[in-house]
């Protein structure tokens, strides 16, 4: 589905990746893990365009996306969530997530003069997103603008703008960071559900227990190399895990 | 301050955004040179308390007091020259410029060039990552790095009263512990009272002296942190 072969990325001289090659299946959850530094976050970033690799190749299937901007990685059903949540917080809650609908047929020039059937589209938008709102439990707050939520209530409309894109890969920068125990079962239940529906989900996380429960399959990184990819049992088992990170 | 008063006073805060109040008469205090952890759910108004004490948003009603001063209306950049500091959620530092800027503008609040030295370099030292990333910019930084470099500039400021949103947020395993070590190390070396909003409760517990649990906008519970310990009971108030 997702692929990367010999990624290679640095800042100045800090090395970021350095030949990373990963494959990502339909209908994976796959945590990544590592300490801070190991690279996890880069690997999101050019994965989805956000930085350009030194060197290598991302592939979503067979198209080459390396050099794709990140909204035409975006409408090729690729989607993300970032570590600092970047939500438009002046917005409302339901603004944010109808904002990442893909564009409608409406947003065409005919279209928007003719206006034929933009109401019908635009109420069915709506109810569509208070369908995801209610599903993050986040309906009571939808008429409220984003910044005035808690940290954990923005990483689950984060979560939310990512569903309300339809993509069918989903990459989720520490979704379990900074939120309750209630909200905690909540993203777990949402990441089972994109498995269910055969999404490919890719996590950067901390949370070991989360990952546990969670993921099919884990990848350890480790100052821009993967040092480790298999089972979660097996992976979290192993000592040079357990003595360098956990 | 006054002999026996709380650093930090809050009374009766109300406050919230727009028309919805999130804070609802929430009082409580801080010792100088206390660490005091503040743990409940998602939305309970913990951030909002620390915003406002900061002057980020001004109270409905209620009082907020350090050193017995009345600090309802004070505004940050005067609130930081008093003493106090603010760690926002999300390591916010400035990613344009390197890391020793970083911590240059941090400096630049104390007006002291001695004080102002020796507190950059003491930041140096308990965060040692940093001087080896001093000509990097902030923005190229891992988040755990960048969470070093925001609580270093915190540091030094030369706070009294430290006000920490998180500060594990972000944070490996390994690296949760030694982030709230250098939460304790900040007091030790400095003497600075410290109010800290944490969702890490376990970890936070083992450094905090006191801890307010918050729900729905008011205090739920409030007692020494080591009462906490005991599972059932933190069960019983927090989850």
């Amino acid at each position: 589905m997702l692929s990367c072969v010999d990624l290679h990325k640095s800042f100045d001289s800090v090395v970021a990746l350095n030949g990373v090659a990963l494959s990502f299946a339909r209908g994976e959850v796959c945590a990544v893990i590592g300490p801070n530094g190991a690279g996890k976050t880069t690997l999101l970033n050019v994965l989805t365009g956000f930085i350009r690799a030194d060197r290598g190749r991302c592939l979503l299937g067979t198209w080459d996306i390396t050099a794709l901007a990140p909204h035409r990685i975006a409408l090729k059903g690729v989607s993300r969530t970032f570590q600092d949540l970047r939500l438009v917080k002046q917005l409302s809650v339901l603004d944010n997530v109808l904002l990442a609908f893909k564009p409608q047929m409406g947003e065409s020039l005919w279209r928007a003069l003719s206006r034929v059937g933009l109401s019908d589209q635009a109420a069915a938008l709506r109810v569509r997103a208070a369908e995801v709102l209610s599903e993050l439990r986040l309906s009571e707050h939808k008429h409220q603008p984003a910044g005035d939520l808690s940290y954990g209530q923005q990483k689950l409309l984060t979560i939310a703008t990512c569903v309300a894109t339809g993509a069918n890969v989903l990459l989720l920068d520490e979704p379990f960071s900074g939120v309750d125990p209630g909200t905690r079962e909540l993203v777990v239940k949402l990441i089972d559900t994109f498995r269910q529906k055969s999404k490919t989900v890719v996590f950067v996380e901390h949370d070991i227990d989360a990952v546990r429960r969670v993921a099919d399959r884990v990848i350890a990184m480790s100052q821009g190399t993967v040092i480790a990819d298999g089972a979660p049992e097996e992976i979290l088992s192993r000592s040079e895990i357990l003595e360098s990170y956990l | 301050m006054t002999d026996g008063g709380p650093l930090l006073f809050v009374s009766g805060l109300i406050v919230g955004y727009e028309k919805k109040p999130v804070l609802n008469g929430v009082s409580l205090e801080v010792q100088a040179g206390e660490i005091v952890a503040i743990i409940g759910h998602n939305g309970a108004g913990k951030s909002t308390l620390l915003k406002s004490i900061f002057g980020l948003l001004a109270p409905w009603q209620g009082d907020i007091r350090i050193a017995e001063v009345p600090k309802k209306h004070h505004k940050p950049a005067a609130l930081l020259r008093q003493g106090v500091a603010y760690v926002p959620q999300g390591n916010r530092v400035f990613g344009e410029l390197t890391v020793k800027e970083n911590l240059q503008i941090a400096a630049s609040v104390v007006a002291d060039q001695n004080l102002s030295r020796e507190a950059f370099h003491r930041a140096c030292n308990l965060f040692p990552v940093l001087p080896r990333r001093f000509s990097q910019r902030a923005a190229t930084l891992s988040g755990g790095e960048r969470q070093m470099l925001a609580l270093a500039g915190a540091m030094i400021t030369r706070p009294r009263l430290l006000l920490l949103d998180e500060p594990s947020l972000g944070l490996g395993p390994k690296l949760v512990g030694q982030a709230l070590q250098t939460v304790s190390g900040i007091r030790s070396s400095t003497g600075a009272a410290i109010l800290i909003v944490e969702q890490k409760v376990r970890e936070v517990l083992t450094i905090a002296d006191r801890t307010y649990v918050f729900r729905n906008g008011a205090v739920s519970y409030s007692g020494p942190a080591d009462d906490l310990f005991d599972d059932a009971k933190l069960r019983s108030v927090f989850l």
